[in-house]
């Protein structure tokens, strides 16, 4: 038997021991990170806390989401001095209305609700304003129209002649006629007369007109 | 008595009480000649919103024929179920969803949709599931499938009854007739909706699968109830406002035959679970 022969049979057998070391050494820090590993995730899955993270991570995705359609924005006439807030999911038929009179309306996808704005100069005429605008609204909504109010109301420092009123109203030619209100809030200011007026079904015109016509200030 | 005739029995019960119920309703609407919606007060509204939750809650509970839960446990849930769950998704859903913003929404968007079913949905049916997952699911009396069934219902019939006293206590006041009527189906489709999540409750129990697999099929019921739930509400509301005027009748109709798809759903569960019931064999 060579030296070098015995000295490698000697480094073998370390070589074996610290290997039986190193295996021992792990296999106890794995059992250690088995038994530590379940314990946190049975814990969790036990108590069914994924559920719990689950839905609260879906009502979160909710809120955001319904955030975007109850978010407002500004409608701001510059020229006339008019501005209000309405629903961002809406949109203007006309967003940068350059003629005069204005004429312009405010709606989502599926009108059924609008806001519609018209700013004219006032009209040449001595009596009520209020005599004016009822007639134009019998003109424009026709022979079925009925108007219930007409009172003063305070927006913003600014006096507004508030009516509502419903009318008769089809989608296409072929559709049968629908009921619809309006509430629209009117005022002459600087030789012009501004009417704002909300259209949709009753309940949502009553709580639309706090949201949007609540909103409406003149300069 | 036999399986079948105790089945048909206890649904033909069921059926009769609940017509007279409303019969009774739009009778005395009739006779008190009451053409405008009236407020009713709160022992009224308390009793047209108790009437249609014992019928029902008698229902499901005559359900589990092989062995009956303990008459005081599933009273107990239905008491958390109004008490606990429905306020409780009333702070979840007041938080997410400002009154006042509200109005805002009228119009019908995937958005809209959504909020109805991940946030109205979710935290009605989240709240129901709560209520269960942590008391009785621990109890040894949870000792079969079926009971998911029977103690998720009875949670939710708690909660269609809390909402129905708010629903009859309104500020406008209700036509009794319809009041009556709504209070049925509302009944019905919220315990439909958390038997949905009863059936996953029971199958995730029992079913002998892992942690993850148990957590999992509890989630896909929380997501499938808290979906009808969001596409009820979402239904009869825009089938009520569809058009420009208010049609309380068209929207309860639409969401009555909603309803009672859900129900029969529920239903096939129930057989599904009964059949498979470790009781079934020694009854």
């Amino acid at each position: 038997m060579s030296p070098g022969a015995g000295k490698s049979e000697a480094d073998a057998k370390l070589d074996a021991r610290r290997a039986a070391q190193e295996r021992e050494v792990a296999a106890a820090a794995a059992a250690a990170a088995a038994g530590a590993r379940p314990h946190v995730e049975s814990w969790f899955l036990a108590h069914d806390g994924l559920v719990t993270v689950f839905a609260m991570l879906l009502l979160l995705a909710g809120w955001a989401s319904y955030r975007k359609v109850t978010e407002q924005k500004t409608a701001t006439f510059d020229r006339q001095g008019l501005t209000f807030t309405y629903p961002a999911g809406w949109f203007p038929d006309d967003a940068t209305p350059e003629a005069f009179p204005v004429s312009v309306s405010f709606a989502a996808i599926e009108p059924t609700t609008h806001v519609d704005v018209r700013i004219s100069k006032k009209p040449a005429f001595d009596g009520p304003i209020e005599s004016v605008l009822d007639l134009n609204r019998s003109r424009q909504y026709g022979e079925l129209y009925k108007k219930f109010t007409t009172d003063k109301k305070t927006v913003a420092g600014k006096e507004w002649l508030r009516s509502d009123f419903s009318y008769a109203f089809k989608k296409s030619d072929d559709d049968t006629p629908r009921v619809a209100w309006g509430v629209e809030y009117a005022t002459v200011n600087n030789e012009n007369l501004y009417v704002v007026t909300i259209h949709g079904p009753e309940g949502q015109v009553k709580s639309l007109e706090r949201d949007v016509l609540g909103t409406v200030s003149l300069k | 008595m036999s399986r079948v005739k105790t089945v048909v029995a206890t649904e033909m019960l069921l059926v009769v009480g609940l017509l007279a119920f409303v019969g009774v309703a739009f009778g005395a609407q009739k006779v008190l000649g009451l053409s405008d919606p009236v407020h009713v007060g709160v022992p009224l509204a308390l009793l047209l919103s108790a009437v249609p939750a014992f019928l029902w809650l008698g229902y499901f509970y005559l359900q589990d024929r092989h062995e009956p839960e303990p008459k005081h446990y599933v009273a107990g849930v239905y008491l958390a179920g109004g008490f606990v769950a429905a306020p409780v998704a009333s702070f979840i859903m007041n938080q997410l969803l400002p009154a006042q913003e509200s109005a805002l929404a009228v119009n019908l968007t995937w958005e809209r949709a959504l909020h109805a079913i991940l946030v109205v949905g979710l935290a009605q049916e989240f709240s129901k599931f709560v209520i269960v997952r942590y008391s009785i699911y621990l109890s040894d009396e949870f000792d079969e499938p079926m009971d998911g069934i029977i103690y998720m219902t009875a949670a939710g019939i708690g909660f269609a009854t809390a909402e129905n006293i708010h629903y009859f206590n309104g500020l406008g006041g209700v036509f009794l007739g319809i009041g009556a009527l709504n209070a049925v189906i509302t009944t019905m489709a919220h315990a439909c909706f958390a038997g949905v999540q009863g059936y996953a409750l029971g199958r995730a129990k029992f079913s002998g699968h892992g942690p993850l697999h148990r957590n999992l099929t509890l989630v896909g019921g929380l997501l499938i109830a808290s979906t009808l739930n969001g596409m009820f509400d979402l239904l009869e509301e825009r089938v009520t406002s569809a058009g420009m005027t208010a049609q309380p009748w068209r929207g309860l109709m639409f969401a009555s035959g909603f309803a009672v798809v859900v129900f029969m759903i529920t239903s096939l569960m129930m057989r599904r679970h009964l059949a498979v019931s470790p009781h079934a064999v020694r009854s």
